[in-house]
C-alpha cells in the first residue's frame, strides 16, 4: 500500500478559516475533508430574546461581503411571520440593493480570489503587477456594486437602513441617476469580464449535481421564488426544514446540511444559473452563450465565467429597476407584531439562504435558525475533490496542492458565514 | 511593506496588502507616510485607554508639523515611513 501526503498550511483567498485533508491510498482518493475549525459565531443565540426590529442589523453582522442577503432572508421571514407582504418600489429597491451585493461580491470573487488560479498567480497583488488595468477594472466595478449599496443600505458594508417592512429611508429619483451613470459604465465593464473570464483554461470537469436554488415566476431569483431542485423538488421556503437536514460531523463547526433521505447539493451561481438560464435577461443570455456556456454548467472550474454573467444580469436589472423606480410614499410597509413562525429563502451570492423564526406576540425573537449557503455546500465541495483530484495525482504535491485550493475556491467558500483560513493537508500514504 | 501578499484569506487583507496593491497598480503617491497608533486595551467596554489618549495627542502633533513645515519624508525622493 502507498501512502501520500501532502499539507497546505494555508488555504488562500477564500473568506475565513479552514482546513483541508485528502488521503491518496494506492494512487485513489480515499478521503478529502474539508475542516472548517473557526469557533462558532452563536448568531441564532444572540437573537433571542432581542426585537424582530433588531434582525437586520444583528444579521448583517454575519458577513461583511454578503450582508443584504442576510438582512433581505431576515425581513423576509419575519415578514411572513406578520402576514406583511412587500410590494411596489419598495420590493424593487430590495432588487436593486440585492443586484449592488451580487456585484461588490462576485466582482471581489472572480477578480481579486478565482482569477489568480486561471492566470498563475499567488495573488491579487501578483496579478495587478502584470495586469494592472485588468485589476482596476475589477476594483471600478466592485466600486459601482459598493456604490448601489451604499446608497439605498446607508453605507457599503454591513447596511443601517433596511428595515422589517421596507427602508428607514427611500432614495429621490434624482438621486438614482448618477447610480445610472455609473451602472453604465459597469455593465460594459461586466461584459468585458464575461468575455475574459471565458478565454481562461478550464479543466473538462463535469458532475452530477442536485443543483438547488430558489425559482420566481418571471425573475431571476433574488428575494422570492419556490425552491426547487434539478431532480424535481418543488416547495415553499416553510417546507425547508421537511426537505432538508443539517448534521453535525466532527471536523467542522459549521453544520453539514443534506436533503433528508437524499446526499449532498449546490447552491450558488451554477445552481441558480442552470435552474433559472430562462430568466436572465436577453443581454446576459447573449454573453453566455457567446462564453460558450450551455443553458446548464456543470463544470464548477466554469463558475468564474457564470458569476461574471450573473454580475452582467446585475448591472442590467439595476438599470432597469432605476429607470422605471417611482418614488413609494411611504419608507415602509406598516407592521404589526403578531406571535407565529416566519420562513424566508433568498438567493445570497453563494446561494440559498434560509432563515427561520419564532416570534413572540409583541415581535420579540424567541428561536432564530440561519443556515448559510457554504454549510450547505460543504459536502459537494468535498465529493468535487474525491471525483476531480484522482485525475491529478501525477502532478507533483506543490501543484496537486494548489489544484485542491482552487477546487475548493470554485464555490466560493465564506467559512465565516458558515461558522476562517484554511489549512489544506494531502495524504498519499507513501 | 512587509509580509504584503494577498496570499491569505481575505480576513488576512490588511495595510501591508492595501499599499502594496496601490502600488502594483501604479497608484501610489510618491510618498507614503503611514501614521499608526498601537492598541493598549481591547477590553469589552473599556473606554479609550490614557496611553492611547496621550500618543493621540502626540502623533496629531507629529503630523501637524511635518505637514506645515515640509520637513518630513517629502524630502527624500523615495520615501516609505511607519511612524
Amino acid at each position: 500500500m502507498t501512502r501520500r501526503t501532502i499539507k497546505v498550511e494555508g488555504l488562500a483567498r477564500v473568506e475565513g478559516e479552514g482546513a483541508l485533508k485528502v488521503v491518496v491510498r494506492d494512487g485513489a482518493v480515499e478521503t478529502a475533508e474539508l475542516k472548517i475549525f473557526e469557533p462558532p459565531r452563536f448568531f441564532e443565540a444572540l437573537l433571542r430574546g432581542r426585537a424582530y426590529s433588531e434582525a437586520p442589523d444583528i444579521t448583517a453582522r454575519i458577513c461583511g461581503i454578503c450582508p443584504v442577503a442576510y438582512q433581505m432572508s431576515a425581513v423576509h421571514a419575519i415578514e411572513n411571520a406578520f402576514g406583511v407582504t412587500v410590494t411596489g418600489p419598495l420590493r424593487d429597491l430590495r432588487r436593486l440593493l440585492y443586484c449592488g451585493e451580487w456585484i461588490e461580491s462576485h466582482t471581489l470573487h472572480i477578480y481579486m480570489l478565482h482569477a489568480p488560479d486561471f492566470l498563475g498567480y499567488e495573488g491579487a497583488i501578483e496579478m495587478a503587477r502584470d495586469h494592472p488595468k485588468i485589476v482596476r477594472r475589477g476594483l471600478e466595478l466592485k466600486k459601482a456594486g459598493n456604490a448601489v449599496v451604499s446608497l439605498l443600505g446607508g453605507r457599503e458594508i454591513h447596511p443601517i437602513n433596511v428595515r422589517v417592512g421596507g427602508f428607514y429611508r427611500t432614495p429621490r429619483r434624482r438621486e438614482l441617476q448618477p447610480l445610472a451613470d455609473q451602472l453604465k459604465w459597469a455593465r460594459d465593464a461586466a461584459l468585458e469580464t464575461v468575455q475574459w473570464a471565458a478565454g481562461f483554461d478550464f479543466p473538462e470537469c463535469e458532475r452530477d449535481y442536485e443543483f438547488v436554488s430558489l425559482r420566481h415566476g418571471d425573475e431571476y431569483p433574488f428575494n422570492e421564488g419556490r425552491i426547487v431542485s434539478s431532480r424535481g423538488l418543488d416547495i415553499a421556503p416553510s417546507q425547508y426544514d421537511e426537505y432538508f437536514e443539517e448534521t453535525q460531523v466532527e471536523r467542522s463547526t459549521a453544520l453539514h446540511a443534506r436533503l433528508r433521505g437524499g446526499g449532498p447539493y449546490l447552491v450558488g451561481p451554477l445552481a441558480r444559473y442552470s435552474l433559472n438560464f430562462d430568466r436572465l435577461s436577453p443581454l446576459a443570455q447573449g454573453a453566455a452563450r457567446e462564453a460558450g456556456l450551455g443553458i446548464t454548467c456543470t463544470n464548477p472550474y466554469r463558475s468564474i465565467v457564470v458569476r461574471a454573467v450573473e454580475v452582467l444580469y446585475a448591472c442590467d436589472e439595476a438599470l432597469n429597476i432605476i429607470n422605471a423606480y417611482e418614488e413609494p410614499e411611504r419608507p415602509a410597509a406598516t407592521v404589526q407584531p403578531r406571535a407565529g413562525i416566519g420562513y424566508g429563502a433568498t438567493e445570497a451570492p453563494r446561494g440559498l439562504l434560509y432563515h427561520r423564526y419564532r416570534l413572540e406576540a409583541d415581535g420579540t425573537i424567541a428561536e432564530a435558525n440561519i443556515v448559510p449557503p457554504t454549510s450547505q455546500n460543504q459536502a459537494s465541495i468535498e465529493e468535487d475533490l474525491r471525483r476531480f483530484i484522482g485525475s491529478w495525482l501525477d502532478l507533483p504535491d506543490e501543484s496537486l496542492r494548489h489544484r485542491c485550493e482552487q477546487t475548493v475556491r470554485n464555490h466560493d467558500p465564506c467559512i465565516s458565514c458558515a461558522t476562517h483560513f484554511l489549512r489544506l493537508e494531502l495524504d498519499r500514504a507513501q | 511593506m512587509p509580509q504584503a501578499s494577498f496570499g491569505l484569506s481575505t480576513h488576512g487583507f490588511g495595510l501591508s496588502e492595501a499599499i502594496e496593491l496601490t502600488r502594483a497598480l501604479g497608484q501610489l503617491p510618491p510618498c507614503c507616510v503611514v501614521y499608526a497608533i498601537e492598541g493598549s486595551s481591547f477590553d469589552v467596554g473599556a473606554p479609550l485607554s490614557p496611553l492611547v489618549a496621550a500618543a493621540v495627542a502626540a502623533v496629531a502633533e507629529q503630523m501637524r508639523v511635518e505637514i506645515a513645515g515640509n520637513t518630513g519624508p517629502r524630502a527624500e525622493a523615495a520615501c516609505m515611513k511607519l511612524h
